[in-house]
């Protein structure tokens, strides 16, 4: 089987989300199958700037083609169009003119889609709100598999990525609220699908001390791992902790690690430390208390799989239906949705032995149950044999000149926000879709 | 803080997160939830608040306040030289540039360019300038809106307060009354074990007589109860007669001064006994039996 990923970015110094699940997947499914990722020359998400070379490369061991994008993103043009789309009626034309901005527009990366599908038996496309994803999705619909990667963001309710939903062979969800949205959003419950995520290298050999020495700290402490940033709902966090510190625990700290792009507050007990390696960052792990993940937005949190690998309960923001799903299934992490509960769930993580304990063996057994590479890749393995054995569907085709023009579909938050919300808990085991009680 | 019961291999976040939520609202107090809270802020503060100057209706002004609205930056254009004989068909162009002197016979559209160039500077500026006021515009909103939110916390902060402060008010005058009722009660109980040195039957007898001659209004009537009590229980006991005398003192003391109504709950089934011995019989009006000084020789045990 010859498989291709396709994906926004790639390298190995590229560690966004979606980035670095596609690099997961494609470095696991290279055990199985001939693996090639197809990609662009861009390094960075914001402005789409070709950065690396056009042409043949090699990351590891895997062939890579990068494809130069046509334009770089301009932020005000696509923040006009993201607010035409989101906030007022528009047209189908409008979406595509969104798409468009939003880039990475690579046309010669969609022609050497169309030129080669015969060499593949299946593209594995990453992040269906990319321009990449959803021409490449068309071009090659009848081997098109695709990994959304999707949050509640309002790009979801665009129009445009509703036959790319219903068109595609095969989806590959990252968790079960994930699903019931993009179900919700697109009716395509019909296609083939499994709730699958991705799994994580954990090293064997992390040390909690070794953490301690070498950054100076001997107090308990919970951690945050990823980019500190507003949309990750840090702000909040900085002040539950505060006040937390203050009225309740005396020598618990907050370490953050990850790139900060906003003002971290002055604070005795508030520890960055910046971007570390990995072998930090597990070591990190082991020596903390819990993990917490304040972000309101998450298709799948890697980093809350990895500190449930490493035995840790994680403290999770409610309002994130992903997050607060995956702590009730795995029975290995507690939640909040405002101070009070932050003080009462922070506290009993801390101070209630017994309760840390079951979390952390919960979280463990939870890892291994669903997310270590042998469950991954044996489920995408399945999904793409399942997919070799079906018949193919036409995917919608374009509306027509004049209807791409109608300015007949609704602000697309207002789809967004009528879509049903909370934590997927039950599942009919039989059909292959999801709903939410 | 939360305290949880945990069995190995059986944990429930659901039931965890209904526990704590749980304690959220018992330390928040039983009667009231957040949303009662805020229930009862949004109503009339006057009824709860004294002195009434709070306004109870903030977010609900804030909301109704026209928002600050700025119209769209025009898109600007570039105004240039070449401007107004551009083209995208390169033939135009060429056949432009060919009959432009032609043109500059007829009229001169120089002055037209420059004039047009610098609408489209100005235009520029006065973006910039638009963009910067009304990005501080914005920033003021999200203030307001901060300071709004702010202030409706605190409405709500102090109608928790005034509630706990008028609960905490009645618990004290409940706790006063009872207080009160138990001094007087102990009082009396220590009158009886300890009888005044003049207790002799011979001395009671020579009572009343001073007694009439100073205050009349409250001592006779005494003198009456414990008739009363002395005819219904015969005196062939003399400690019978000396609970009953216990008793009709108790009685006095909580006529002469009635608790609260939240003392009375508070006191309950105590004071309804005790009151029983003033309430047995029904009393006599005073005209009904005329007093003489030897009524309270008559009254006095037999030993």
């Amino acid at each position: 089987m010859k498989l291709a990923v396709v994906v926004q970015r790639y390298g190995s110094d590229v560690n966004g989300g979606a980035e670095l699940h596609a690099r997961y997947i494609a470095e696991h499914l290279a055990k199985h199958a001939e693996v090639e990722v197809l990609t662009t020359c861009a390094r960075d998400y914001v402005s789409w700037r070709d950065e690396f070379a056009p042409g043949e490369d090699r990351v590891g061991n895997l062939l890579v083609r990068r494809f130069p994008v046509r334009h770089p993103r301009d932020p005000l043009i696509f923040g006009r169009w993201s607010h035409r789309v989101f906030e007022h009626r528009h047209s189908v034309a409008h979406e595509l003119a969104w798409l468009e901005s939003e880039g990475p527009t690579s046309p010669r990366l969609i022609r050497y889609l169309r030129k080669n599908a015969s060499d593949y038996d299946f593209f594995l496309f990453f992040s269906y709100r990319y321009a990449h994803a959803y021409h490449g999705c068309r071009a090659v619909a009848p081997r098109a598999v695709l990994v959304p990667t999707a949050e509640r963001d309002p790009a979801i309710g665009l129009s445009i990525f509703g036959p790319i939903f219903r068109g595609v062979r095969g989806i590959m969800y990252n968790s079960f609220e994930e699903r019931a949205m993009i179900q919700a959003v697109a009716g395509n419950s019909k296609v083939r699908h499994t709730v699958v995520g991705v799994g994580s290298e954990i090293p064997s050999d992390s040390n909690a001390e070794r953490f301690r020495q070498k950054f100076d700290i001997q107090q308990p402490f919970i951690v945050y791992i990823g980019r500190l940033d507003e949309n990750k709902g840090c702000p909040e966090l900085f002040q539950f902790f505060r006040n937390y510190a203050s009225r309740v625990s005396e020598s618990l700290q907050l370490v953050l690690i990850g790139r900060s792009i906003l003002q971290i507050p002055s604070h005795p007990r508030i520890r960055h430390l910046g971007f570390v390696s990995d072998q930090d960052k597990f070591d990190a792990l082991a020596a903390a208390r819990a993990l917490v993940m304040p972000s309101k937005f998450e298709s799948l949190s890697m980093v809350a799989l990895e500190a449930w690998a490493m035995g840790r309960p994680v403290l999770a923001n409610g309002s994130c239906d992903v997050l607060q799903g995956q702590c009730i299934r795995s029975k290995a992490g507690l939640y909040y949705k405002n101070y009070e509960e932050f003080a009462e769930t922070l506290h009993a993580l801390e101070t209630n032995r017994p309760l840390h304990a079951a979390l952390s063996v919960n979280g463990s057994e939870y890892f291994q149950r669903h997310y270590s590479w042998p469950v991954i890749e044996r489920k995408y393995l399945e999904v793409l044999n399942h997919l070799k054995r079906e018949e193919a569907q036409r995917m919608e085709p374009l509306p027509g000149w004049f209807h791409r023009r109608r300015s007949n579909i609704a602000p697309t938050r207002e789809t967004v926000d009528a879509l049903p919300t909370g934590p997927a808990l039950k599942f009919n085991r039989g059909s292959r879709s999801g709903r939410r009680v | 803080m939360a305290d949880f019961a945990i069995r190995s291999g059986s944990i429930d976040v659901e039931e965890i997160m209904r526990h704590i939520r749980k304690r959220i609202r018992d330390k928040r107090g039983v009667d009231y939830t957040e949303q009662e809270i805020r229930e009862l802020a949004n109503v009339k503060l006057q009824r709860i608040l004294d002195p009434t100057g709070v306004r109870s209706d903030l977010l609900k002004h804030f909301r109704e306040r026209p928002k600050t609205t700025w119209p769209e930056n025009t898109e600007n254009y570039s105004f240039e030289n070449h401007t107004i004989y551009a083209s995208t068909r390169g033939l135009v162009v060429f056949v432009r540039r060919l009959l432009r002197p032609v043109l500059k016979l007829l009229f001169s559209p120089n002055p037209l360019i420059d004039t047009l160039h610098k609408q489209s500077t100005i235009n520029a500026k006065q973006n910039a300038i638009n963009s910067h006021i009304e990005s501080r515009f914005g920033a003021k909103d999200d203030h307001d809106a901060l300071s709004y939110e702010i202030l409706n916390n605190l409405v709500v902060e102090i109608t928790r307060l005034s509630i706990e402060v008028n609960n905490l008010k009645m618990q004290v005058q409940s706790v006063n009354s009872r207080l009160d009722f138990d001094e007087r009660r102990a009082r009396a109980l220590e009158g009886l074990v300890n009888p005044p040195a003049a207790g002799t039957p011979i001395e009671r007898k020579a009572k009343p007589d001073t007694e009439d001659s100073g205050d009349g209004a409250s001592k006779p009537r005494r003198r009456r109860r414990r008739r009363r009590g002395g005819r219904r229980r015969t005196t062939q006991d003399g400690e019978v007669n000396q609970t009953v005398e216990a008793e009709t003192k108790i009685a006095e003391t909580e006529n002469q001064e009635k608790p609260s109504p939240i003392a009375e709950t508070a006191v309950g089934e105590e004071s309804a006994k005790s009151a029983e011995s003033s309430t047995e019989e029904p009393e006599r009006p005073e005209a009904a039996t005329p007093r003489t000084p030897d009524d309270g020789a008559a009254d006095t045990p037999e030993k």
